[in-house]
């Protein structure tokens, strides 16, 4: 109990409440994935306890940072797909449809079409955003 | 990589969005034919 007592926490293990209270303890916070990664390569109890070699724990590390690389990038690719194959178009589509409708900006209709549009609007510069990032990947 | 997954999120948040207010497209008439014909 007192050797754990370090981590034991009652309160809502996500909240910002938590992460205060971590940091007052002392204890680590690996926000990202690729920081828990690092992580692994560092462990050395796996390697005194010889359940991994050096060399094991380091190619563990490859290949986690890889598979998560390649994961990020195919899930990227994929609702920047989405996005512009299916959604943006048919938002456009809609669009011009119900524009003879919507005349003025003060109607409470207008305020819905400005929405739609405004939401449009930022899906196109994030499938934007996400198509450089992504040719950065690539190079 | 964690921009990339940040933006990945952004954009999957917009296209949800996007999806819970654009209208369900109508039945099209191959599959209102398949249920008539069942009838």
């Amino acid at each position: 109990m007192v050797e754990t007592k370090k981590i034991r926490f009652e309160g809502d293990g996500y909240s910002k409440e938590w992460r205060d209270e971590a940091a007052r303890r002392g204890l680590p916070n690996l926000a990202t994935a690729r920081e828990s990664f690092e992580e692994v390569k560092k462990a050395d109890v796996l390697t005194e306890m010889s359940i991994f070699t050096k060399d094991e724990l380091s190619a563990r590390y490859f290949v986690m940072a890889e598979s998560y690389c390649s994961s990020s990038i195919i899930d990227a690719e994929t609702i920047s797909l989405i996005a512009s194959q299916t959604f943006i178009p048919k938002t456009i589509h809609y669009l011009s449809k119900v524009g003879g409708v919507v005349t003025s900006k003060k109607s409470p209709l207008g305020t819905y079409a400005q929405k739609f549009h405004q939401l449009l609007e930022n899906t196109v510069k994030s499938v934007d955003s996400l198509r450089k990032l992504l040719k950065k990947c690539e190079s | 990589m964690v921009d990339l997954r940040t933006k990945t999120d952004e954009l999957g948040e917009l296209v949800t969005e996007l999806e819970l207010i654009l209208p369900k497209e109508p039945t099209s008439p191959p599959q209102l034919l398949d249920i008539l014909n069942k009838y």
